[in-house]
């Protein structure tokens, strides 16, 4: 049997371009989610509200979050959310994967969403529900992924 | 305070060969002097005393101290230019003489009072002659803004703005060079490898680790990071210590260079982007070696602007159009400022391939300080990292290099790290796969991962507090610096705007209904970056600059009078003269008569000494203006004897009194100082209701001073007698009367000089009484007119001179 990974979080950093330009250059998966509004999926209760990926250095994590803290991105339930109150995020840089997941990183992606599906019920909830793949299980390793995070 | 010039005493300086002395009372005057008068002793004398330079006198062949004395006077004199002003406690003369056989000058003022005064009156403006009018338009963008920003104290601002720059710059490239994601990342591979979890957390990291020796039975759990040495310490076994050391040092090696080999990509690219800029540069290293020219250009523009004048290149002497010189000059120096920008790129990338290489240099020197790298088998290994070591010192010896020395950088391809440099780390692995064999089923496995995983943590740790302090400080720098430019901008383009419409204002009145408008100052530069500042105006609904593309010379003229007239008004503050020196010269007749009467108009509040040499310009267009104004005007004459010297028959009786006395003329003086004395008493009766007895017309207009003195005695008796206890010269004025009996006005008083002096500065004493001193007063008559019957006053307009006075 393939050997378990637990994906924990780093801190929570505050939804602000000061904390984002750094971010520049790096490509992996991001997560936004609320201070304080806890959304109630169908199993349990997340402030989880998007899960976003940067393929790409040239389209990193830092410009894929500014686009979306300018409002460029048009993600209507972002820009409303974070009307209400203010929003963090984390991330997850692609590289140190690279030993353990031998897919792309769509892929990796798609099993975080998936995961989630899994977890809560329902996409998170400004994700778009359309065009996401989801992996065979066996072929998507073995990730745990540390959803408490969110609680 | 504003302070104007009441008095010019030249002695012994430039053509005044004897003394030359302008009394103004704080008043405008205009002088009329054909060419080689010496008009521009005046503007000479004033520029030397406030500047201590001559600009047009300064040149490496001419002494400065013997150039402005006159020629013709005996080394023993002393040249002198004597100042006295509507504060008199900044009056001062400043002297030039012989001290032990060399010329020195001084001032005779050195109160604190003066030398504030002279501090900031330094850089004000105060003189403009016809050849200085197009100085600024005639500067590049780079010499206009860092003219003005001397003037306002902006370019004090802009270096404090690259210090702020820098150290911005600074912090950002340590963030980049330190690659602390690539570092952490690689952190991040070792956790999860050793304990199958990426964590940053420590709570995170202890859950983990408490799951991981759940099994073992070790009787306690870890709550905190010091716990986790307590379980080392329960799992090392002394037979296993020698392989757990071994496997450890060879992870540590392992996780270095797959860091290193993470990082291939980021040196190279950063390496190929120097080389690109090194290859640009290299191709014209002329135009870098021409920055080093440009303190030389500068100087050189500087000399055939201000010094050199005749057609030849002030260096070789060759002939060549010195218009054409100094706009190759100017072009030139552009140039110069582009390759200074592509320098400073250059070197920005240079220094972060030199800190890059050096970085990793070090993280490579640290492995090779470990002892166990000297031993046997680790012989191949040392040889590995070596050549690593060797191809990082390649990228350090590319940054050495000079980019003007004319030797090439190595090529990219020829030095760039590659995959195949780190195939050693193969053999590693099989290293520690064959330790961890020996290791297995023992706890030494687990040893090795908790330790190796708490190093790996701790070091994430580390990485993130070093990144968030240089983060902290990048953010915290980027809002100062957004801040301050944001506030220099504001600062600059408020003042600019203001400047731009009195520019503009002045223009328009010398050029009504042209079709030149809106003529502006504006700033030139993107975002942050302020690189100049140019001239715009509107011509025919289009944006237009330069100016000289549709200006003709009469309208550049036109611009620099106004300029320097904004000038005045925005940055004088202590002084309120202005001298213009034949600034006219080139304007056609329009824009003389406007210019006239902008100066009469718009600067009623400033004193001006206006020295011209266009006859038909002072006799029909500013003369009858000053007159209405009140200016004193005069012509300025030039004798083999006397040298530059005042007009001997001046137009104002009072002029011409004191000119007279001052030059020790006493035949004929009697019936002007009489008839003087006259009209002012007849004045001074008209304004305090003084009555004398009834005459018939005829009679009446032959009114004699003694009578009217008498008369005017009379009144103040009744109206406050403390007056004559106050001012004996109203008494001493009566007893001079007699000056004025109807003999004087035939047979002139035979006085001495000395006797005529006297009388006069006793009717000037006595004149002060009745008449306000004050520069500023406009109805300077103490008069009926002014009465205040509340406080029982007569005074002046102003108020500032003020007396009981009973009606």
């Amino acid at each position: 049997m393939e050997k378990e990974i637990t994906i924990y979080f780093d801190e929570p950093k505050k939804f602000e371009a000061s904390n984002i330009r750094p971010l520049n250059g790096l490509a992996g998966l991001y997560f936004i989610f609320s201070k304080s509004i806890d959304i109630q999926y169908p199993f349990a209760k997340s402030k989880l509200l998007y899960i976003g990926m940067s393929e790409k250095k040239t389209n990193s994590i830092g410009s894929r979050l500014l686009s979306h803290f300018e409002g460029k991105s048009k993600n209507v339930g972002l820009i409303n959310y974070r009307k209400i109150e203010p929003l963090y995020f984390t991330y997850i840089n692609f590289e140190i994967l690279q030993n353990v997941w031998k897919f792309r990183i769509e892929d990796l992606e798609s099993h975080f969403i998936s995961n989630f599906v899994e977890n809560y019920g329902v996409y998170p909830i400004c994700n778009n529900k359309t065009g996401l793949t989801v992996l065979d299980k066996k072929q998507s390793g073995n990730l745990k992924i540390d959803w408490k995070y969110f609680k | 305070m504003a302070t104007k010039i009441n008095e010019i005493n030249l002695k012994g300086i430039r053509g005044a060969k004897d003394t030359l002395k302008l009394p103004l009372n704080g008043k405008s005057v205009l002088l009329y002097g054909d060419n080689g008068t010496g008009k521009s002793s005046i503007s000479d004398s004033l520029e030397w005393f406030f500047t201590d330079k001559v600009e047009h006198l300064s040149s490496l062949e001419i002494d400065l101290k013997e150039a402005l004395r006159n020629a013709k006077i005996d080394a023993s004199e002393t040249s002198e230019v004597k100042l006295s002003f509507t504060n008199n406690k900044v009056d001062a003369t400043k002297s030039i003489y012989y001290k032990k056989a060399k010329l020195v000058s001084e001032f005779n003022n050195t109160s604190e009072d003066f030398t504030k005064f002279f501090t900031d009156t330094k850089n004000e403006n105060l003189i403009l002659r016809f050849k200085n009018l197009t100085n600024f338009v005639d500067n590049t963008k780079t010499e206009k803004l860092k003219y003005l920003s001397e003037i306002i104290g902006f370019s004090e601002v802009s270096k404090k703005k690259e210090v702020l720059q820098k150290c911005y710059n600074a912090v950002k490239s340590e963030i980049t060079k330190q690659n602390f994601e690539g570092q952490k990342s690689n952190l991040q591979r070792v956790l999860i490898d050793k304990i199958g979890a990426s964590i940053s957390q420590e709570q995170n990291f202890i859950d983990k680790l408490n799951e991981k020796i759940k099994p073992l039975n070790v009787g306690f759990e870890i709550k905190t990071l010091e716990d986790i040495d307590k379980v080392l310490t329960h799992l090392t076994s002394p037979e296993n210590n020698k392989l757990n050391l071994e496997l450890a040092f060879l992870e540590s090696i392992q996780n270095s260079f797959t860091l290193l080999k993470s990082e291939i990509g980021f040196i190279n690219s950063e390496y190929g982007k120097y080389y690109l800029e090194f290859e640009k540069i290299a191709l014209d290293v002329q135009s870098i070696m021409q920055t080093f020219f440009k303190e030389l250009l500068n100087t050189g523009k500087n000399v055939i602007t201000k010094y050199h004048k005749e057609d030849s290149c002030p260096l070789c002497l060759q002939p060549k159009n010195i218009e054409e010189l100094q706009s190759e000059i100017s072009k030139r120096l552009e140039e110069i400022e582009e390759s200074s920008k592509k320098l400073n790129d250059f070197n920005k990338s240079k220094t972060l391939v030199s800190e890059i290489a050096l970085e990793r240099a070090k993280r490579i020197d640290t492995l090779l300080l470990n002892p166990d790298i000297n031993n046997k088998e680790n012989e191949v290994l040392k040889i590995d990292i070596q050549k690593i070591k060797d191809k990082i010192g390649a990228f350090q010896i590319a940054s050495t290099i000079k980019v003007t020395s004319g030797e090439k950088i190595s090529e990219p391809e020829k030095i760039n790290l590659v995959e195949s440099d780190f195939d050693f780390q193969a053999k590693i692995s099989e290293r520690i796969i064959k330790l961890k064999e020996a290791l297995k089923n023992n706890s030494t496995i687990l040893y090795n991962e908790i330790s190796s995983s708490k190093e790996a943590f701790l070091n994430i740790r580390l990485i993130e507090k070093q990144k968030s302090i240089l983060e902290n400080q990048q953010n915290s720098l980027k809002i100062i610096y957004d801040e301050f430019i944001k506030k220099q901008k504001e600062g600059l383009e408020n003042f600019i705007t203001t400047f731009s419409g009195k520019i503009n204002e002045f223009y328009q009145f010398m050029n009504p209904n042209e079709p030149f408008q809106e003529i502006k100052i504006v700033t030139i530069g993107e975002d942050d970056e302020l690189n100049g500042l140019t001239i715009e105006y509107k011509y025919e609904g289009n944006w237009v600059s330069p100016p000289q593309k549709y200006f003709s010379e009469s309208h550049l003229n036109c611009f620099g009078l106004s300029f320097f007239l904004a000038s005045v008004i925005a940055f004088n503050k202590e002084s309120q003269f202005v001298v213009l020196d034949d600034v006219i010269s080139s304007f056609d007749s329009t824009h003389r008569k406007k210019f006239a009467d902008l100066i009469i108009e718009k600067f009623n509040d400033y004193q001006f000494i206006v020295l011209t040499h266009e006859r038909e310009w002072f006799d029909n267009m500013i003369k009858p203006l000053a007159k209405k104004k009140g200016w004193y005007i005069n012509e300025i004459k030039w004798s083999e004897s006397k040298g530059t010297h005042f007009n001997e028959t001046p137009n104002e009786l009072k002029d011409f009194i004191e000119h007279n006395l001052s030059n020790g003329i006493s035949n004929g003086m009697g019936n002007p100082i009489r008839r003087y004395m006259e009209q002012k008493l007849k004045d001074i009766a008209s304004n305090t209701d003084t009555k004398v007895i009834f005459r018939f017309n005829e009679i009446n207009e032959h009114r004699m001073c003694y009578e009217l003195i008498t008369s005017l005695k009379s009144t103040i008796k009744i109206t406050n007698k403390d007056l004559l206890v106050t001012y004996p010269v109203i008494d001493r004025i009566e007893n001079s009367a007699q000056i004025g009996n109807t003999l004087s006005h035939d047979n002139p008083l035979d006085s001495k000089i000395g006797d005529l002096k006297a009388i006069w500065s006793d009717i000037l004493e006595f004149e002060k009484i009745f008449y306000c001193q004050e520069a500023n007063c406009k109805k300077p008559k103490v008069s009926l007119k002014n009465y205040d019957p509340v406080l029982k006053t007569i005074r002046c307009g102003c108020g500032k001179t003020s007396y009981n006075w009973k009606v």
